[in-house]
């Protein structure tokens, strides 16, 4: 029995199943009203027996079984997310739930058709003479002595500068 | 009837007698021009300064003498009836009608792009190729590499919905890449590993791309007749602009480009160049030949190419097959940048590519005509360090000579003697530069009414001359830029282009994104009248085109502009006028956006993917079905969804986001955890979803 402290829950409950099986597209106002309140019912029962047990989970926990027997029964075979999404694609969530959509055929629903492989890859490119110019600055040039000695007589030129400045300038 | 043409029965003669025409114009115009400018050095003896000016004006006029010829040959072309060796002509003008269209899959790469316009464009070519009776053997796929979770569940919505309502599915296909390697090159070329076996032909959009039904399926009829030809590339025309900015960009590339591309295809004929999309390949040779070598640069540079297009045409050609430019069919469209910001954000990109193409110059085994591409494409930005380099060293030059001969010249002496060659230097210079847009607006004026009328195609031909004429010396300090920062391996990054002109930037943002030009103005004026003020005239163009560059730069990118002028019917096109505008072209600017496409767009990122049923179900059903995470993958995967419900998606990186939107278990736990908590134990942003959702679903 519920409590009146446990109504705000099943409030939310109910708005929360209406608001899931709106967003699906499920049927029109009449049809989501009525399996809501069936879902309702029947997570009442369940929270009945297992009082731990939040009205809102068990309401959208009813709601997620009810939509994977739909699934289930309407595209056997499929994986739940393959099945919904194959129903969206007839159309079968406007007339959810009275209309089982079984016996129509499943179109192709892949986003890639099947995998048929090649190998591309780069052949060898002969880059000519800059290729060997470029490989000896950048991998063999050893620019570590070469970039000393243009720091030691940059600085000897500008003391140099100053010194002629400071001292020698007429 | 025109007289059908076979590539196979070109000459070796035919073809040299072409391309000696070709560049020996260009070799006598660029040596009349050099020997003029060395005629004025000689009298005093050639300094260093005048010795480095003779070889960058070499270079320099080099490249404006290629443009003048290019024209001048395709005028020559125009009056003589027109080319006679062109690709088109391989097949009846009336051929649309595949009996048996080989299998061809139409590759639509794309990277964060407006979702809706991106299949508004693939929707009309799908319906142009109904109407032509030839969608039987097309196959389109989007390829995605989009990194923004909104893009991507933006991209798979409207994949489902497209297809739903064209009852396309196993038609139009979606693909997102994992990991998104080599940018679009490497886009193309994971579809070539993967489905490449399966087609025939491969044809290459851009996301703003539209080629009408009638052209894709000549295009294949064009492979199917030739199989010596590997890659056929069509001319696409810019089209649905509305800011100023894009309405002169696309009135100049209507007017001036089938001159350019009729000289083009008069000396490289079946070494025509690639431009990445809007063109068919043959996938069997570009499997097997044309996927990209690294660069020979060390490691700890880029070695990537980064514009693909150029470099598989060469190696298309060294393969042995055959590449045209198929300029003269109509049905190629794209839409350009909307403003110089967004057209300098693109050459930044586009920069580092062809500079990168240097390598290729001189490698053996290349051709002649991809070779030519290459210089050219090099020379597109190179010119401008070029041109500045030029500028300077000229001034300085006159600066120097200004001050010696005023030293020693008379009282009344001119400083400057301008006789001898100078006069007629300066006049060749504006011929090569401006005689071009003449002989366009000439051979359009007979048609005229296609841009307006002739008063209005000679309007807006001034008009777009004098605005360009402007933002070119602008362009040309962002170009050098660019140059040094690539040169410099400064790193830059692959952005999404923008291709929406809804809205002009503000005069403050463009300011605070163009100051360096009107910076650059003010010190050379204040330089030159200083030290050379006699030459304040001949220059001012550029001065005043750096002074103004922001100004020029709002202005253009402004849509009211660009709507007054087509109320005044200035700037028009063909395609504007909707009699002659393919169906295509209007539909992608008419037809209204798929409601049912973006139907939770109320809701943002993961937050989407997780709290919209939707979404969520679409979305996991195109994940590839992966075996269960090994351990310690499925505990990081666990710390990310706790991390997301209790702190909100604000706490997680795009890396950590991604992660989960891969995997499809978590999505469904989150999902499940969304929908069964009460809302005051969620995070706030996760209650404000669910608030949406709630309101959505009341009776």
């Amino acid at each position: 029995m519920d409590t009146l402290r446990e109504q705000p829950e099943w409030d939310e409950a109910t708005q929360r199943v209406q608001a899931y099986l709106t967003a699906l597209g499920l049927g029109g106002v009449e049809a989501r009203t009525r399996e809501t309140l069936r879902i309702i019912e029947q997570a009442r029962a369940r929270c009945a027996a297992q009082p731990s047990l939040h009205p809102i989970k068990a309401a959208m926990e009813e709601t997620f079984a009810s939509l994977a027997r739909w699934v289930a029964e309407s595209t056997p075979g499929l994986p739940f997310e393959s099945g919904l999404v194959t129903l969206r694609a007839q159309d079968a969530p406007a007339v959810w739930p009275r209309v089982r959509v079984s016996s129509l055929a499943a179109p192709a629903l892949e986003a890639a058709p099947d995998l048929d492989l090649s190998r591309m890859a780069a052949r060898d490119m002969n880059f000519g003479a800059f290729e060997t110019i470029a490989h000896e600055t950048w991998q063999k040039f050893a620019w570590g002595p070469v970039l000393r000695a243009a720091a030691i007589w940059t600085a000897i030129f500008f003391l140099s500068l100053y010194a002629y400045d400071r001292f020698l300038a007429p | 009837m025109k007289e059908r043409f076979d590539p196979g029965k070109l000459t070796a003669d035919f073809v040299a007698f072409r391309r000696a025409t070709f560049f020996g114009a260009i070799l006598a115009s660029t040596g009349l021009a050099a020997w003029l400018l060395w005629r004025t050095f000689l009298p005093e003896g050639i300094s260093v300064l005048e010795g480095v000016q003779l070889v960058l004006f070499v270079l320099l006029f080099q490249q404006i003498a290629t443009g003048f010829w290019l024209v001048v040959f395709g005028f020559l072309l125009a009056l003589t009836g027109g080319e006679r060796a062109q690709i088109s002509r391989t097949i009846p003008d009336d051929a649309v009608t595949l009996t048996d269209p080989p299998p061809t899959a139409v590759v639509l790469p794309i990277y964060n792009e407006d979702v809706a316009r991106v299949f508004r464009g693939l929707e009309a070519m799908w319906r142009g190729l109904q109407e032509c009776g030839n969608s039987r053997g097309f196959d389109f796929f989007i390829l995605s590499d989009s990194n923004r979770p909104d893009n991507w569940l933006a991209e798979e919505n409207a994949w489902f919905s497209l297809c739903r309502r064209l009852n396309a599915f196993g038609r139009i296909f979606y693909r997102k890449r994992r990991v998104s390697r080599n940018s679009k090159s490497g886009n193309v070329a994971d579809f070539c590993r993967r489905w490449g076996a399966k087609y025939r032909y491969m044809i290459v959009l851009d996301a703003d791309s539209i080629v009408t039904g009638r052209l894709l399926s000549r295009l294949v009829a064009m492979m199917e007749q030739n199989p010596g030809v590997g890659l056929i590339q069509t001319a696409p025309q810019m089209a649905l602009g509305r800011t100023f900015f894009r309405r002169i960009q696309q009135f100049a590339a209507r007017l001036y480009a089938p001159l350019f591309a009729a000289g083009s295809n008069y000396w490289h004929l079946f070494g025509a160049n690639y431009w990445g999309h809007n063109a068919i390949i043959r996938l069997r040779p570009f499997i097997e030949s044309c996927d990209l070598p690294e660069l020979p640069e060390p490691e700890w540079h880029r070695r990537h190419i980064f514009s693909h297009d150029t470099i598989e045409a060469a190696l298309m050609r060294k393969a042995g097959y055959q590449v045209w430019f198929a300029y003269t069919e109509e049905g190629s469209y794209e839409e350009g940048p909307p403003n110089l910001n967004d057209s300098l954000a693109r050459d930044r990109r586009w920069s580092l590519g062809n500079l990168q193409h240097f390598w290729f110059l001189f490698a053996p085994g290349i051709d002649f005509a991809n070779r030519f591409h290459i210089w050219m494409g090099v020379m597109a930005y190179l010119s401008s360090p070029l041109w500045l380099l030029f500028l300077i060293t000229g001034t300085l030059d006159l600066a120097i000579k200004h001050r010696f001969s005023l030293l020693a010249a008379l009282p009344g002496v001119n400083a400057f003697p301008a006789g001898g060659a100078v006069p007629l230097l300066l006049v060749a210079t504006l011929v090569v530069l401006f005689v071009p847009k003449f002989l366009a607006m000439l051979l359009a004026l007979p048609t005229a009414r296609r841009f307006g009328g002739a008063a209005r195609l000679v309007i807006s031909t001034l008009i777009e001359t004098l605005i360009w004429t402007l933002l070119a010396p602008a362009i040309m300090i962002y170009y050098t830029q660019f140059v040094i920062m690539n040169l410099a391996g400064i790193p830059i990054r692959w952005g999404a282009q923008n291709r929406s002109d809804d809205r002009g930037p503000g005069l403050g943002e463009t300011i605070r994104r163009f100051w360096i030009p009107p910076v650059f103005g003010v010190l050379a004026t204040a330089a030159i009248l200083t030290w050379v003020p006699q030459i304040l005239p001949w220059i001012s163009p550029i001065l005043l085109g750096w002074l103004l560059a922001p100004i020029l730069a709002w202005l253009t990118a402004q849509p009211w502009l660009g709507d007054w002028t087509r109320k005044l019917g200035l700037f028009l096109i063909p395609e504007e006028n909707p009699v002659s505008r393919p169906a295509e072209l209007s539909f992608v600017e008419n037809a209204a956006a798929d409601p049912s496409s973006d139907h939770a767009s109320a809701l943002r990122g993961i937050i989407r993917a997780v709290a919209d049923p939707v979404t969520l179900t679409l979305h996991v059903s195109l994940l590839r079905k992966r075996p269960p995470a090994p351990a310690a993958k499925a505990a990081y995967l666990e710390s990310l969804r706790h991390r997301l419900l209790t702190e909100g998606p604000g706490a997680l990186s795009q890396r950590e986001t991604f992660a989960l939107l891969w995997d499809a278990e978590s999505l469904r736990l989150l999902h499940r955890a969304f929908w069964e908590n009460p809302a005051d134990t969620l995070h706030p942003d996760w209650r404000e979803a669910l608030r949406h959702a709630v309101k959505a679903g009341a009776p």
